[in-house]
């Protein structure tokens, strides 16, 4: 079942002239997990934005083409319907504190208060999700005072807490430190596992290549390479093109491919790494 | 890193912290209709019963800690009226050496103001204290409060130390690009103009970003707002509330008559 | 020879009693290019914040060039101490790159040939001589870094600290600052604040480790990559291909690039 769906869609901010996203056709399905990948400035931001409909909502602009989520028509439907239906998490974890919570309880309660949700089911989702997120020792704790990866997991909680379609996140990591950028990572995972859907825009191409499904590089607005994570990942020549750092171990296997030292399919996860130093040292 | 937040809630059991905010809000406006009709001595009765009422709270020195910013108004009012109140008539004491009077007036009239001012600081510190924010908030919404002014009344207490923050920040990227912001006012004043370019695109940003960040949560949805945490109103509130109106009318005309 | 930089016994606590550095003793060196790790909140900013007098040393002290901090202000230190913030729209303010970057020798009392040349010879080292005209909201993201960079190069410090010079910056971006960093390090002493430790791998040779207010460690990267207890502590991860080294059996544990890997299984198989 398609969950998004994008139909010859461009954008151009006001102020403008030429579009930020150019004539973009892509479709997610229920249940995939795409990572998107490209330089600063390649739209990717902007293509997050969309999903939710702050595009053209909320930032003036040109929109051409179509948008679906779920059967909604993004252009004509409104902010509070969307945010029922697609969860966008952003980079920085403060800004995106609600501030109307004391604690991160009351923070995860606040857009199922804003849907008028009964109290029962709001007490009942929070307990769940507080849980799933693994924050049971900080559920009581005022939210701008935990880590950085911490309020991001809040973040991400207090979206997914509305139970949408789809998870859409835009480089929730960039802002964070090694321990905050594990702590989301293990989450995301967490969540990949359960079947949800979900389109992570990351710079992290060692993390992407152990859970995404699929890859989608971003280039000057359009949608320069869209298939299966192993084949997108461990073409080199392609990342280079598109200003994208392979994986070490892609680099690693690449250069024992020119040495002739290996002849099979690149690598790409810690385990195909370790299954060809193996191989190569048994020789 | 530290960070400074002026008066928060502090979470105590209490009988206090359980009363419906509306109780605590009328008590609080009868102290301060009360604090204006009542001359510096019975204020400082009125005063002096805030210390049952901390104890109560489980809060008992932390409602005296904003005194001392007081002391700094206090020294400035009774040494302004003490030598030029409009209204004086009585030299109280003549500086020695000097033609420089304290008038008898003056030095009442401010402490007429002064034990106002008192009044009204140490209730209004005991209502911040023991009331939750969102508690208050949700209390005026019954009250048809618009739902967005409440959101803002209770964000800018958070977002404040965050933007106090970027300030520190902002301040010391120039410092460190050999801004000198040493020496005399205009020369201060002229040095800190860099800082407001930063500033402001550093808070529209933030508020650019928190308001989407609402948005990918339902803030403008169009329906009726329901609430996590619960105000209830109990019997005693009402109980409460008309004790404290019914004392504080007779206090006031008594007072009045007298 | 004086180190540029010399901390001894320094202590840091902040009005509110918060203790952000306990006893940091070290010694930095011209020409070195030093990283600093460790967690968020670990003091790795404040201790930066006390080289160049943003803070002041509650006990201990630290010597610029064997003279205290203690009684100059930073707008002095920025001479001898450029510090580049982590984010760029901290700093710029200015409508021009040309601009931006003339503020800090400006605050110098040079003359305005003087700072001319030294704007345009920044604007050289970091590539963007091209771009002095342009308005500094118009730039992007990989360029604002090489901006607030430059705009301390400019003042010609002895020693530049820079804050996450990789942060939001994409590969090519962070290929950019990576030759700027070694270029740097033919006059200035340079300091990296960084979470990236690919970035660290390449560019430093020395590692400084902060946890939890105390430095735990002071040397060699390679030393550092392979103290699987000081990495643990401190949640970093070395670089995935030096982490594929640890995993096999009989390899040596520092290996930080691909090039190295390969020179590793070709001796160990002869």
């Amino acid at each position: 079942m398609d969950i998004l769906k994008f139909k010859n869609f461009s954008w151009t901010y006001e102020g403008f002239n030429t579009p930020i996203i150019k004539k973009i056709n892509l479709t997610i399905k229920k249940g995939e997990f795409v990572g998107m990948i490209g330089r600063v400035g390649a739209g990717r931001s902007s293509l997050c934005s969309s999903i939710l409909g702050l595009i053209p909502h909320f930032y003036p602009g040109k929109f051409e083409g179509n948008i679906i989520v779920d059967g909604v028509d993004v252009e004509t439907s409104s902010l509070s319907k969307l945010s029922t239906i697609v969860g966008l998490v952003f980079q920085s974890p403060t800004n995106q504190l609600s501030g109307a919570g004391t604690t991160v309880e009351e923070e995860l309660a606040f857009g199922l208060e804003n849907l008028g949700i009964q109290r029962h089911e709001i007490i009942k989702r929070v307990e769940e999700m507080v849980k799933l997120i693994g924050l049971e020792k900080f559920s009581s704790r005022n939210p701008f005072e935990l880590s950085g990866g911490q309020q991001q997991k809040v973040a991400i909680a207090s979206v997914l807490i509305m139970e949408p379609k789809i998870l859409v996140m835009d480089e929730p990591t960039a802002q964070l430190d090694p321990l905050g950028t594990k702590l989301v990572f293990d989450l995301i995972k967490k969540l990949a596992s359960k079947g949800i859907t979900i389109l992570l825009n990351t710079q992290n191409v060692d993390q992407l290549a152990e859970f995404a499904d699929r890859i989608i590089i971003m280039d000057k607005g359009e949608i320069a390479a869209d298939g299966d994570a192993r084949s997108i990942l461990t073409d080199i020549t392609l990342l280079k093109k598109y200003g994208i750092e392979p994986s070490q171990l892609t680099t690693l296997s690449y250069k024992m491919k020119e040495k002739k030292l290996w002849n099979k399919p690149l690598c790409l996860t810690m385990k195909d790494a370790e299954e060809m130093v193996c191989e190569v040292m048994k020789r | 890193m530290p960070r400074t937040i002026l008066i928060s809630y502090i979470e105590r059991d209490s009988l206090i912290h359980k009363l419906n905010p509306l109780t605590k809000l009328t008590a609080l406006i009868c102290v301060i209709i009360l604090a204006f009709i009542l001359g510096p001595v019975n204020n400082l009765i009125l005063f002096a019963l805030i210390l049952p009422l901390s104890y109560i709270s489980k809060l008992t020195w932390d409602v005296f800690k904003p005194i001392r910013y007081l002391l700094i108004i206090f020294a400035i009012l009774f040494s302004i009226q003490g030598l030029f109140y409009p209204f004086r008539l009585t030299p109280l004491y003549t500086i020695p050496f000097t033609n420089i009077i304290i008038w008898k007036e003056g030095i009442i009239y401010a402490a007429e103001i002064s034990a106002r001012l008192l009044v009204m600081m140490v209730y209004g510190f005991l209502f911040v204290l023991t009331t939750h924010p969102g508690d208050l908030v949700n209390a005026l919404r019954k009250l048809k409060m618009p739902y967005k002014v409440g959101y803002i009344v209770l964000s800018t207490l958070h977002v404040i130390p965050s933007i106090q923050m970027q300030v520190e920040t902002i301040i010391d990227a120039q410092k460190s690009r050999g801004l000198d912001v040493s020496g005399n006012i205009i020369k201060r004043l002229r040095a800190y103009v860099p800082l407001l370019g930063p500033l402001f695109i550093g808070s529209v940003q933030q508020a650019v970003e928190r308001t989407m960040a609402l948005e990918a949560r339902a803030f403008s949805a169009d329906c009726e707002k329901t609430s996590f945490r619960q105000t209830v109103f109990r019997k005693r509130d009402r109980n409460i509330i008309i004790a404290t109106v019914i004392i504080s009318v007779t206090v006031g005309v008594l007072s009045w008559i007298y | 020879m004086t180190p540029i930089i010399k901390v001894n016994n320094l202590m840091f606590s902040y009005p509110n009693g918060v203790v952000a550095l306990r006893n940091i003793n070290l010694e930095i060196n011209k020409g070195e290019i030093v990283a600093i790790i460790g967690h968020n909140g670990s003091g790795k900013t404040t201790l930066v914040k006390t080289f160049n007098g943003l803070l002041k040393p509650t006990s201990g002290e630290v010597l610029i060039n064997g003279v205290s901090t203690k009684n100059e202000n930073t707008a002095k230190l920025s001479k001898i101490v450029g510090y580049v913030f982590q984010n760029p729209d901290d700093q710029i303010f200015n409508n021009s790159v040309y601009n931006e970057v003339a503020f800090g020798p400006g605050n110098l009392n040079l003359k305005k040939e003087e700072i001319n040349k030294r704007v345009l010879n920044a604007l050289e080292i970091v590539g963007l001589e091209k771009d002095k005209k342009m308005h500094t909201l118009d730039l992007s993201l990989n360029k604002k870094k090489l901006v607030t960079i430059a705009s301390i190069i400019a003042m010609n410090p002895e020693v530049i600290i820079l804050d996450e010079p990789s942060s939001g910056q994409d590969h090519e971006g962070t290929v950019k600052i990576e030759a700027l960093i070694k270029e740097l390090q033919k006059n200035h002493t340079v300091i990296i604040i960084s979470h990236d430790m690919n970035l660290v791998s390449k560019v430093a040779s020395r590692v400084i480790v902060m946890w939890d207010s105390n430095l735990i460690f002071d040397g060699d990267k390679r030393t550092a990559f392979m103290n699987s207890d000081l990495l643990k502590k401190t949640d970093v991860s070395p670089p995935i291909i030096t982490q594929l080294a640890q995993k096999i059996k009989g390899f040596r544990k520092d290996i930080l690039t691909a090039d190295e890997f390969i020179d590793e299984i070709i001796k160990l198989k002869k």
